[in-house]
């Protein structure tokens, strides 16, 4: 076998070589014309050039014909009183050409206007492309149209005469088939390689909603590409990105041999069957992930997306220009968001280490029913426990201040004031949340060896003492992740604030996580939401790196 | 110096096992007391009642002439090693060792100096600053023996604490302890279930059998003299080969029977004789009359197994016995065996080393 | 010879497979005929909507020969489908929405102005401001299905003809807190723009131009005069939908400013109730509440907007509206309120007929949607934190303006 590897390496490497060959030669021959892309291309420019009079309407690019026409529809006869009326009676097309404009009608007929009216854009295999969209008032006024017709602005993107592009994609692709096929016989030994690698080029071939998203991250990366007054990137258009993924395997394979020298990889059959797990990660977290964090460095208005940096950043970090008491701002939350996780935490754990001693205890009757009894809180769903929770802290209406009246005491407004809302969301929480950590010191508790209470007692040691000298740093190595664990459920826990107090008074119990949803969903500002989503990401690790040296330490006692 | 009494101590759990019945035992000062006896026999339970581990339901505990039925443990003023050393594994060896001064409040020079004394008498200076996982299971046993000591404890309490450690170290550990209680002279109580533990450690020996005390004196008395048939079977190493017949075939194995065996063989009915197996011998058949005389016993047999074990051999046979099944027996002898499989010997066993029991369950010494 | 040859035939398909697909999508796209298979249309109607919807579909169906085939979605969802669905294609040519998106819509060139084939018959058709409501920019963007907007409901046997002033209702509910009524007046929502814009409006205000000072003077005045009647204990502080329903069905609440679906939480019981125009301010200012109108757009990417025209024309054309006023709904079609009506939906058409004169469509400007947060916070400190007014409408302020950036 030792010769035969040098040859199979060389059909792989070729294939990779020649995908990546055609990419190049596709890519440019302009493909800027090509499907959807070209028309999102196309409004782009067009909303990024407004018109400013009659001579901007004859615009040529290069190596391709755009074509605009102004269309007016205008009303004959008389001017109705309503606005919103323009029945069409006949209309003219303009076009400028320097100077004056002339304007010269033609009769088009409505079968013609309706034959081209996929508005946005029309893509025919001739290659052209069809925009169409209303003039804002200003380029009315520009255009000494302030009257209350419709106004239409055509733009007809003609490519080049040839388009190369059906043959080569066509040829490359077989090649690309042959080349791959015969990379595989070759291959033989590395079956499970090869077929976990034909696995993950078939579920890209199937899956468009894939395509879908890589060409949203495409408009992100060119609508930053725009903003830089780059030429516009060639964007790849979807029927090229078929093939391509299609020799994708081939390139990596290629690579794995590379780093493999030919020999089959010991843990090749890990690699099968981690690859389901492999792809479906990616596709469920990675790329929404990436895309995530490309969105927070846009602005996004009405569909488009505008690259502006950090700006973002600066504004989140720098308090968003409020003052360090004010709700929206966010060191604030911050604040808000720790104590409220502070809190929590605290109760979750002194609760749940109380009620598992309790329930340690020999010969305690009825332990399963108190077991069981006591979970109930954690298995109902929090959205519920919630709402109920709200129900119960009603100023008039709720439960808890009707005991309080039974017993005398003056009722409190609970959601009128910070630490009443945040009175009322510790309480859900910690009610929703003592359960888990219950059954983790339970089990932990079972764990320490009976004779070292034994040998305690011979020393003379009170419950207090063997509590805080033994019980208590043996369950640490138990305790320490379920308390990371819990803090970091904690801090982003949406539910309850939202539900519960929504944020009451005025945003100032909303955390971290219910602030960045405001912004997304209320305001409409989702590059700022993402932003928002980046920055807390970042603490979340930071303080899971911090608190993994903690953990550490602390399972050395048993280890 | 301690002495320690426990009269019909007794202990039952609430669903009605009664797991020790009416210990009686009287520790003198000084001594190592080994409770033996079979698992399940209640040596540990007694030993806890004795710390104040365990509730006592009935009888009494006087240590130095006090009733500590009531008293917790701290106020016994007792230390005790527990099978599994107990070792508090989030502290260091010296913080193990100092917990019960620090509880009771030492200043701390003190701690320091009680530490490091107890340390350097039992070796393990510089262990202490590992924690117990850093620690092999000998200086581990170390550790939690001078977490006993450390605070001069009247009556030191073991609860089998060889038993984790292998046989190598069991061996070397035994010889330690030994060591130990011969220079501290302190009051010890030390339970094991294994007889050789016992017989070489303590100075008098308990055996228990289902909670009840079977014999109680030195090793060498339960071993030279059983009061029964259990003590008889229970105590030395290869253990007493026992059969029980009845009375008339008895006496055909023995000639011209006199003393203890008349006295014995004058019942009816059925009753067990045993003997060591270092105390019988084996011969050619044809030099059998030359051997023996008058009261030995003797036996026809097979051999079916040597064991050569070097310093001596252990071979086990097949004797037969008119009108009942062989009885399988086991002989010692000095160095290598001439016996070989299969070969017919003839077993002598002299007459001061019979000892005679009745067939019943008590199976008690006939003399 | 070939070792194994599952994975190279397995291997060789899938090729073939991708490059047909490839080929699939850069096929032909030739203008499409006007009389495409079947018009695709969104809604989030439920129940008796929905069955009603459908059935006009049935006819339309009957009639032209054009299936319609429609996609029931959630109501939050819509929004979202739509935007990102209809710029890849894969939108449907019409849909039924509110009219507050109409801007948003415009904007991200989603929707196709309608005006083009308008009539000056089909115009009188309909109510003036529910067309008013659904152009942008003077554009009428979509035909009008049905419009809500606030009333005033109230229990016939605690107040047997409704009140016409506030001075009217404060006296009446205060007899009947006498009574054991303890509340007087109550909106679901105290502190959304929503349920506080008739008092805006009454006194001359409007949300979206609250950098004039003609505008935060009304606001500063419409939430004083509130907190007046919180302090009287006229109007319960802490309130949501489901509480609102219970304490007017259980006698606790005498007057309740609501919407028309109100009604589906009064419908179960056997109250005896009524509804009424709002009443007026003290010095004959009425209270103007928004109006909100549900219309059907059409596609800008649709391929047959003559088709689309003719199904949203008849979706909301006389026969469906008819079909809908019988069962309580307010449709736009202006003829059929002159119609007689039914004991039981007399009093209901009328008021909000009547009503409707009073209101002001909710703008469906695409930067009202920056308002409604600020101005929440505005109200809940102002109405339930006993902040000061001024401070809150100058952070309310300062928090508009931030977020045009």
């Amino acid at each position: 076998m030792s010769a035969r590897p040098q040859l199979g390496f060389i059909a792989p490497a070729l294939c990779a070589l020649l995908s990546v060959c055609f990419a190049l030669i596709t890519l440019n021959q302009a493909t800027r014309y090509g499907g959807t892309q070209a028309q999102s291309w196309l409004s782009e420019r067009l909303a990024t050039q407004p018109i400013q009079g009659l001579s901007d309407l004859n615009i040529t690019l290069s190596d391709a014909q755009l074509e605009l026409k102004l269309i007016e529809l205008q009303r004959t006869g008389e001017p109705q009183s309503a606005s919103y009326l323009s029945p069409l009676k006949a209309f003219k097309v303009a076009t400028g050409a320097g100077g004056t404009p002339s304007l010269t009608s033609t009769t088009l007929s409505k079968e013609w206007f309706d034959a081209h009216w996929s508005p946005r854009a029309q893509w025919t295999r001739s290659g052209e492309v069809w925009l169409r969209r209303p003039l804002t008032p200003q380029e009315r006024g520009a255009l000494g149209r302030t009257g209350s017709s419709q106004l239409s602005l055509i733009a007809r993107l003609a490519p080049p005469a040839r388009s190369p592009l059906p043959w080569l994609e066509v040829t490359a692709g077989v090649l690309i088939a042959l080349l791959g096929v015969y990379g595989l016989r070759r291959w033989a030994y590395d079956r499970l390689v090869g077929g976990a690698l034909i696995g993950l080029w078939g579920s890209v071939c199937v899956s468009w909603p894939l395509l879908n998203s890589v060409s949203d991250l495409q408009q992100v990366v060119a609508s930053w590409a725009l903003s830089l007054h780059a030429p516009a990137p060639t964007l790849i258009p979807a029927e090229l990105l078929v093939p391509l993924c299609a020799s994708l395997p081939w390139l990596l394979l290629a690579i794995a041999h590379l780093f493999t020298r030919g020999r089959p990889s010991p843990n090749r059959v890990a690699y099968t069957y981690m690859a389901p797990t492999l792809i479906s990660v990616s596709l469920l977290v990675f790329i929404p992930f990436a895309l995530g964090v490309a969105l927070a460095f846009t602005r996004h208005d009405h569909g488009r997306f505008e690259w502006v940096g950090l700006e973002h950043f600066y504004h989140i970090l720098g308090g968003g220009l409020y003052e360090l008491s004010h709700p929206l701002n966010f060191y604030f939350t911050l604040g808000v968001t720790v104590l409220w996780t502070a809190l929590n935490v605290l109760l979750h754990t002194s609760l749940g280490l109380s009620l598992a001693l309790l329930l340690n205890r020999q010969g305690l009757a009825f332990k399963g029913l108190y077991r069981a009894l006591l979970i109930i809180p954690w298995a109902i769903p929090n959205y519920i426990t919630a709402l109920i929770w709200k129900g119960m802290f009603h100023q008039q209406y709720g439960l808890i201040n009707h005991s309080l009246g039974l017993f005398g005491l003056t009722p409190v407004p609970w959601m009128s004031s910070f630490w009443g809302s945040m009175t009322a969301n510790v309480t859900t929480n910690t009610w929703l949340g003592f359960p888990f950590m219950m059954v983790v010191c339970l089990g932990a508790l079972q764990s320490v060896p009976r004779d070292l209470y034994e040998a305690a007692d011979l020393a003379g040691a009170s419950p207090w003492v063997k509590f805080r000298h033994i019980t208590l740093p043996l369950l640490i190595p138990a305790l320490t992740p379920a308390i990371i664990l819990g803090s970091v459920w904690t801090f982003n826990m949406f539910n309850i604030i939202y539900l519960v107090s929504g944020g009451q008074p005025n945003g100032a119990t909303d955390i971290l996580i219910t602030e960045a949803y405001r912004w997304a969903f209320e305001q409409d500002r989702y590059g700022y939401a993402a932003a928002y989503s980046l920055v807390i990401f970042v603490i979340l690790i930071l303080y899971a790196r911090l608190t993994q040296r903690l953990s550490k330490a602390a399972e050395e006692v048993y280890s | 110096m301690t002495e320690v009494n426990l009269r019909a101590l007794c202990k039952r759990y609430p669903n009605g096992f009664e797991a020790v019945r009416a210990v009686d035992l009287e520790i003198r000062s000084g001594e190592l007391i080994a409770l033996v006896g079979p698992s399940g026999c209640g040596k540990s339970t007694t030993l806890r009642m004795v710390a104040g581990l365990e509730e006592i339901s009935s009888g009494e505990l006087l240590i130095d002439g006090q009733r500590m039925n009531e008293r917790p443990p701290k106020e016994r003023g007792v230390g005790m090693v527990f099978q599994s050393y107990a070792l508090y594994p989030h502290m260091s060896a010296y913080e193990n060792i100092a917990f019960a001064l620090k509880l009771q409040k030492v200043s701390t020079s003190e701690i320091d100096r009680r530490v490091q004394s107890v340390a350097s008498r039992l070796e393990i200076s510089e262990l202490l600053s590992r924690k117990p996982k850093q620690m092999s299971g000998g200086q581990r046993q170390r550790i939690a023996i001078a977490r006993a000591l450390i605070r001069e404890p009247r009556l030191l309490l073991f609860d089998e604490p060889l038993s984790n450690l292998d046989a190598q170290l069991r061996a070397h550990m035994r010889v330690e302890l030994s060591a130990l209680h011969a220079e501290l002279g302190a009051t010890s109580l030390y339970v094991t279930h294994d007889q050789v533990e016992a017989m070489t450690l303590a100075d008098r020996v308990v055996l228990l059998k289902a909670g009840e005390v079977q014999q109680i004196g030195a090793p060498l008395e339960l071993h030279d003299e059983p009061v029964n048939r259990f003590v008889a079977g229970f105590i030395g190493s290869p253990s007493m080969n026992l059969a029980t017949l009845q009375a008339e075939a008895v006496s055909t194995l023995i000639q011209e029977v006199s003393g203890e065996a008349q006295q014995a063989l004058a019942q009816d009915g059925a009753l067990s004789i045993g003997f060591r197996a270092h105390h019988a011998s084996l011969c050619e058949p044809s030099e059998r009359s030359a051997r023996f005389k008058a009261g030995d016993a003797t036996l026809s047999a097979v051999v079916e197994l040597v064991e050569p074990l070097g310093n001596e051999s252990l071979v086990y046979c097949s004797a037969t016995l008119p009108g009942l099944e062989p009885w399988r027996v086991v002989v010692r002898e000095e160095g290598h065996s001439q016996a070989k499989r299969g070969d017919a010997v003839a077993l002598t066993c002299a007459a001061e080393h019979l000892r005679y029991f009745s067939a019943d369950e008590r199976g008690a010494r006939l003399r | 010879m070939i070792k194994h040859r599952a994975p190279l035939l397995l291997s060789l398909a899938l090729c073939l497979a991708s490059l047909l697909s490839a080929c699939q999508t850069s096929a032909p796209d030739e203008p499409r005929s006007i009389h495409s298979p079947a018009l695709t249309l969104w809604h989030a109607y439920r129940g008796d909507e929905a069955s009603a919807l459908l059935e006009s579909l049935e006819r339309f169906r009957a009639e032209t020969g054009r299936a319609v085939r429609a996609l029931q979605l959630p109501h939050q969802a819509l929004n979202n489908k739509l935007q990102a669905a209809i710029p890849r294609g894969n939108g449907p040519d019409l849909w039924i929405g509110a009219h507050d998106r109409v801007g948003d819509y415009a904007e991200a060139g989603l929707i196709e102005p309608v005006g083009y084939w308008m009539t000056s018959s089909l115009v009188d058709q309909y109510f003036p401001r529910t067309l008013e409501a659904l152009s942008y920019q003077g554009n009428l963007y979509g035909l009008p299905i049905s419009f809500k907007t606030l009333a005033l409901f109230y229990r016939t046997d605690l107040s047997p003809t409704p009140p016409k002033s506030l001075a009217e209702l404060r006296s009446i509910a205060l007899s009947l807190r006498e009574r054991g009524v303890r509340w007087g007046l109550a909106s679901p929502e105290l502190d959304s723009l929503y349920f506080h814009a008739p008092w805006l409006h009454a006194f001359g205000g409007e949300a979206t131009r609250l950098h004039e000072r003609q505008s935060q003077e009304a606001l500063l005045n419409s939430v004083s005069l509130i907190s007046d009647l919180i302090r009287d204990g006229l109007i319960p502080p802490e309130l949501n939908g489901a509480l609102t329903a219970s304490l007017f069905t259980s006698g606790q609440l005498a007057f309740v400013i609501n919407g028309p679906w109100f009604k589906g939480d009064l419908e179960g019981t056997a109250l005896p109730w009524s509804v009424a125009p709002l009443p007026t301010l003290s010095d004959q200012r009425a209270l103007t509440p928004y109006l909100g109108v549900e219309g059907v757009f059409i596609s800008s990417y649709t391929q047959d907007p003559t088709g689309a025209w003719a199904l949203a024309q008849s979706i909301t054309g006389e026969r469906a509206a008819r079909a809908s006023l019988q069962r309580g709904g307010l449709v736009a079609q202006r003829a059929l309120y002159q119609e007689e009506a039914p004991p039981a939906l007399r009093a209901w058409r009328a008021t909000f007929e009547a009503q409707l004169t009073n209101t002001r469509p909710l703008s469906n400007d695409p930067r009202m949607k920056r308002l409604w947060t600020p101005l929440k916070r505005l109200l809940s400190s102002v109405l339930f934190f006993q902040a000061s007014p001024q401070e809150s409408l100058t952070e309310a302020l300062r928090a508009i303006e931030e977020q045009g950036s």
